[in-house]
């Protein structure tokens, strides 16, 4: 039956349920946008210089067909109904919850560069962060880095939902967690490691 | 894992033992038959095979019989261990000042040098004495330092000494052995237990059986002592892993014994944290099918949460848990402590008796936990699924009347006059979330106040999250606005807080809305300075009532008040009984002559700002509001 279908019936189609997707849906550019001003607070300013998307490695394709499809749609939709409603609306990330966590991995931080410099630790692809390497740490200070990368970890949690909550969508978690894993891959300077369909890899 | 050298030890020596005993009897042979003595023996061979899969290759002995102290000298080109990932290479023993006769071989002091990715130092020095009438060998090495890391890192040395102690006797297949290992310096580490052993070193004794044949190892004794840690012994049987085990550690001295042993497999949970004082005492059994019993008494045990969350001081516990046995005939358990904390609200005196077996665990007579004045009584509690993945507990417990005043003190609130408690009939822990089904009740200020559907989940984790609706009937205001020293309104008040949700103790989002009650008939006035803080709070300047001539009343008559706030991401939508003339929401509707109206402008006010004036209005200061900036901005990303 869908091959009976001509290819602008598809195409409007497509438009249609983007149409809808702006206001329901996830909206990924305010996301990513959020996602980059926290990575940025959390570790400094002087994060790698890859603005969004001008990695190719580290964004998927189907990000790329998301994101446009969304643009199509939204300049659709711009006909329709007054820019003010249908900009896609921003990801909130001022909430006292959320700077609380912020903060509190800013200062972790310091704590944890050198070992992503050594290549002890590597981003993972949920967004959090493991020991990659742990031959490069002295034995006395082994479980010291374990117990920081745990508060991390859930500190990373913490905020990946609330950002999802404050925002009035939990169940957006998940995505804003992708958004996440690929912009702290994205963001990370090179030499450190980070993981790529189950295989590390140095930046 | 030392055991599995040690095995391979004793099948090595036990080789060398009869290569050596047949050489010895073929020199005394050929010295004996032979007109001239022999000066030397040289043996060359280019594989023996040993018991257990060793492999010895390119094996070189020469022994020098000259003198009544002969030399000698074994070289073994690359020696394979089936339970070492790589082949030990150029072996060379070497003995001088050795005593040979058919029945005894003696090095008093040997050298043996190995190349070994394993060791720091390739040179060990070692001694040995083998009688060969009654297969009995002992060796020593003094000093071994291994440096070495497991390809994944999660094994790995630095410095670590070792010395060796080992006595063996072979009856048939069977060795009999006994020994002492003695580990004082360097650094271990075995995922995730680190032990620096300059400071805390580790005595083990052992004896026991092992069979050539097999790679079986049956430990009868052992016997730990590490000072100023622990004392333990037991008995174990290893077969490629450990098949049974049981120990009694006798002493386990805290902290150290927590932070060595316990602490490195709890990074990352509620306990990741603890300083610990105290003794215990455990006993361990395991077996083929894992743990299937644990038992821990100790006393003078003190805990406490490095973050503040909560402590124990005077614990004690004597715990009993077996795996095959019914809760129900388990034996009894029982913990106990002489104050406690959780926050800031302290626990008294409290006995807990129970059992547990199995998968399950069940009070056996009711607890009664002081809490400030009153009791926290818990009737009934059940363990479920203690082994498994999500262990619950269900309590059925009951909260007697806990003055507010103490309660408030103790979390740094304003003083609330009244009094807290509560059914709690079915209070369940889950998978690190609390949760109460039924209520807390707080009678306060004259009125009620009903705490529903209470969850809290990670209660003791650096940010809990807490999910309650609240409900306030019939409050006094007047008694509420001197608690506060808020200005004087008197009146009822009801309020309802629904959706509170906080983080870390905070609040992150909640509706609150409070007002006069329908049909309240109780004398309603409100003070200057009341309106004073109201208009304050919505944004308006201070005194403005007191500077005209509205300033001649001390208080005025009010027909209702009500006042709202959606919180959510930090900002309070405000909302009051209904919209004003002038664009605003009334706050207070007057009532007779002189009527006064308080009118909110500012409908959406920052929730840190307000809480700001909030205190600073309850503490007296002159409320501190800019009015070039109102609070109402929402705070700049």
């Amino acid at each position: 039956m869908l091959n009976k279908l001509s290819l602008p019936a598809l195409l409007l189609f497509a438009l249609v349920a983007g149409c809808v997707t702006i206001n329901v849906y996830f909206p990924a550019v305010a996301a990513e946008k959020a996602a980059d001003k926290i990575i940025e607070d959390v570790w400094g300013a002087s994060t790698g210089a890859a603005g969004p998307r001008s990695s190719n490695q580290t964004a998927p394709e189907t990000h790329d067909v998301q994101a446009l499809l969304s643009r199509a749609a939204l300049a659709a939709l711009n006909f329709v109904v007054p820019a003010a409603q249908a900009a896609e609306p921003d990801l909130d990330i001022s909430s006292p919850a959320v700077q609380s966590i912020v903060s509190d991995m800013e200062a972790r931080h310091a704590q944890l560069k050198p070992y992503y410099e050594s290549g002890a630790l590597g981003l993972t692809e949920n967004a959090e962060i493991t020991i990659q390497n742990i031959g490069t740490v002295s034995l006395a200070k082994r479980n010291a880095l374990k117990q920081l990368v745990a508060e991390e970890n859930a500190d990373r949690n913490a905020l990946y939902r609330e950002i999802a909550v404050a925002n009035g969508h939990p169940e957006w978690e998940p995505k804003i967690r992708a958004t996440f894993a690929q912009r702290w891959i994205s963001k990370a300077q090179p030499g450190w490691y980070y993981q790529d369909k189950g295989t590390w890899r140095q930046k | 894992m030392p055991k599995t050298n040690t095995q391979n030890f004793v099948n090595f020596c036990s080789q060398v033992g009869r290569l050596l005993q047949i050489l010895l009897a073929a020199g005394l042979l050929l010295a004996t038959a032979g007109s001239h003595a022999v000066q030397q023996i040289s043996l060359k061979m280019a594989t023996v095979y040993g018991p257990a899969g060793i492999r010895a290759e390119a094996v070189n002995l020469n022994i020098k019989l000259a003198g009544s102290r002969p030399a000698a000298t074994l070289r073994i080109g690359r020696l394979t261990l089936p339970q070492l990932d790589e082949a030990v290479t150029n072996v060379t023993l070497r003995c001088a000042g050795m005593t040979l006769t058919n029945h005894r071989i003696t090095c008093p002091k040997g050298e043996l040098d190995l190349q070994s990715p394993r060791l720091a130092e390739s040179t060990l020095p070692i001694t040995f004495d083998y009688q060969i009438p009654e297969q009995q060998l002992s060796l020593e090495l003094p000093r071994l330092v291994s440096t070495t890391s497991s390809a994944d890192g999660n094994r790995a040395s630095e410095g670590l000494t070792l010395a060796l102690q080992l006595a063996l006797q072979q009856e048939g297949e069977v060795w009999r052995f006994s020994g002492a290992l003695q580990a004082d310096a360097g650094q271990v580490y075995i995922d995730p237990v680190f032990l620096d052993l300059d400071k805390m070193p580790i005595a083990l004794k052992f004896s026991g059986k092992t069979n050539t044949q097999t790679a079986r190892i049956q430990v009868d004794n052992f016997e730990l002592t590490q000072p100023g840690v622990l004392t333990a012994r037991g008995a174990l049987n290893w077969n490629a892993g450990l098949e049974a085990a049981t120990v009694d550690i006798r002493q386990a001295q805290l902290p150290a014994a927590f932070t060595t042993y316990a602490q490195p497999f709890l990074i990352g949970t509620t306990w990741g944290s603890l300083s610990t004082d105290g003794t215990l005492q455990t006993k361990i059994k395991y077996d083929a099918k894992g743990w299937s019993r644990i038992q821990v008494a100790g006393g003078a045990i003190d805990l406490s949460d490095e973050k503040n969350r909560f402590s124990v001081s005077g614990g004690a516990l004597d715990v009993d848990w077996q795996r095959d046995i019914a809760q129900i005939s388990a034996q009894p358990s029982m913990l106990s402590w002489d104050q406690a904390k959780i926050y800031q609200i302290a626990l008294g005196p409290t006995r807990v008796h129970w059992r547990m077996g199995g998968d399950d665990g069940a009070l056996t007579q009711p607890v009664s936990v002081p809490v400030f004045d009153g009791h926290l009584n818990i009737a009934s509690a059940q363990a479920m699924d203690l082994t498994g993945e999500n262990p619950s507990i269900d309590f059925n417990a009951r909260l007697t009347p806990v003055k507010l005043a103490r309660l408030s003190q103790a979390l740094g609130w304003p003083e609330f006059q009244g009094s807290l408690s509560g059914e709690l009939p079915r209070l369940s822990y889950t998978q690190g979330e609390l949760v109460l089904a039924g209520g807390l009740k707080a009678k306060a200020f004259g009125g009620e106040i009903n705490i529903e559907r209470l969850n809290i989940a990670n209660p003791l984790s650096e940010r809990p999250r807490l999910r309650a609706d609240a409900t306030a009937r019939s409050l006094d205001l007047e008694t509420m606005t001197s608690a506060f020293s808020f200005g004087r309104i008197t009146g009822k008040l009801d309020a309802d807080i629904t959706g509170l949700r906080m983080l870390g103790w905070s609040p992150v989002a909640f509706k609150a809305w409070l007002r006069t009650p329908e049909n309240d008939d109780s004398r309603h006035r409100i003070s200057q300075n009341a309106i004073d803080d109201l208009a304050s709070l919505g944004g308006g300047g201070a005194g403005l009532v007191s500077r005209g001539f509205l300033g001649l009343f001390d208080d005025f008559a009010y027909d209702r008040l009500g006042l709202g706030c959606a919180m959510q991401q930090g900002v309070c939508a405000m909302r009051g009984l209904g919209p004003a003339d002038n664009g605003g929401f009334v706050i207070v509707r007057g009532s007779w002559l002189p009527r006064i109206d308080v009118v909110g402008f500012n409908r959406l006010v920052s929730w840190p700002v307000l809480l700001e004036q909030l205190k600073s209005v309850s503490t007296g200061d002159g409320p501190v509001i800019n009015p070039d900036k109102p609070p109402g901005d929402k705070p700049k990303e």
